[in-house]
């Protein structure tokens, strides 16, 4: 008698490894140096680059600020936060 | 300047009763989302994250407060942002509880609201370019 062939399933499970980034928002209250600032504080960013993203926030409604590990773009977040940024995390 | 130190002061008063059952929209400011559309990575994120920041938003609310008691007029920059910090989140909330949502909304305050919320501004701009010069 043969024996029983069971199927377990055998579909590949593939991970989402696409990396993940920070978003910030505009918000009607944080001023544009307070936010150039912050940038700068939290990534080191150049006053160019810190300004060129700020103003991305203010005239787009939204700026990717950093990307990378789920993990560090959760730590950036809360400072982020720490800051009264509000920040978002999402993949690429 | 007294009048100056009292608004800051009565600004920042308002971080003492922020309530989040009672939909206080200070509180939501300062709680936000962090994952759009995903409310449980949203609730893990805040699990793992929110004592901790709450515990940060605390100690600079002592130094704030330490300041303005002492009436310190020179601090180290670590006091400086931590002073930073709050005078932004007392911003923050207090525009929130405004009903300040989108820039239009801000044609709607009274004047002492408006000057409140420009010295403010004021304030967190003038530190904010200053400690902007410690960083290398």
């Amino acid at each position: 008698m043969p024996a029983p062939v069971i199927d377990i399933g055998t579909e590949d499970v593939v991970e989402d490894e696409r990396p993940w980034q920070v978003i910030v928002w505009d918000d009607p209250v944080n001023t544009i140096t307070y936010v150039i600032y912050v940038f700068r504080q939290i990534f080191g960013y150049s006053k160019r680059k810190a300004t060129k993203l700020t103003m991305q926030v203010h005239n787009e409604g939204r700026a990717v600020v950093n990307g990378g590990p789920r993990e560090k773009m959760e730590v950036d977040c809360y400072q982020l936060h720490s800051y009264g940024l509000w920040a978002t995390i999402e993949q690429q | 300047m007294p009048g100056e130190r009292a608004l800051l002061a009565g600004v920042v008063a308002g971080l003492n009763d922020l309530d989040g059952a009672a939909g206080d929209p200070g509180y939501a400011r300062l709680h936000p989302p962090v994952y759009l559309g995903d409310e449980t990575s949203s609730s893990e994120w805040w699990r793992l994250m929110g004592d901790q920041l709450s515990q940060a938003r605390d100690h600079d609310r002592e130094v704030f407060d330490r300041v303005v008691a002492q009436s310190e007029s020179v601090l180290s920059p670590d006091d400086a942002r931590s002073f930073l910090r709050v005078v932004n989140q007392g911003r923050l909330v207090y525009a929130a509880r405004l009903g300040i949502e989108v820039a239009e909304d801000l044609e709607e305050l009274d004047e002492e609201e408006d000057i409140a919320l420009w010295f403010l501004s004021y304030v967190v701009d003038d530190l904010s370019s200053v400690l902007a010069g410690f960083i290398h």
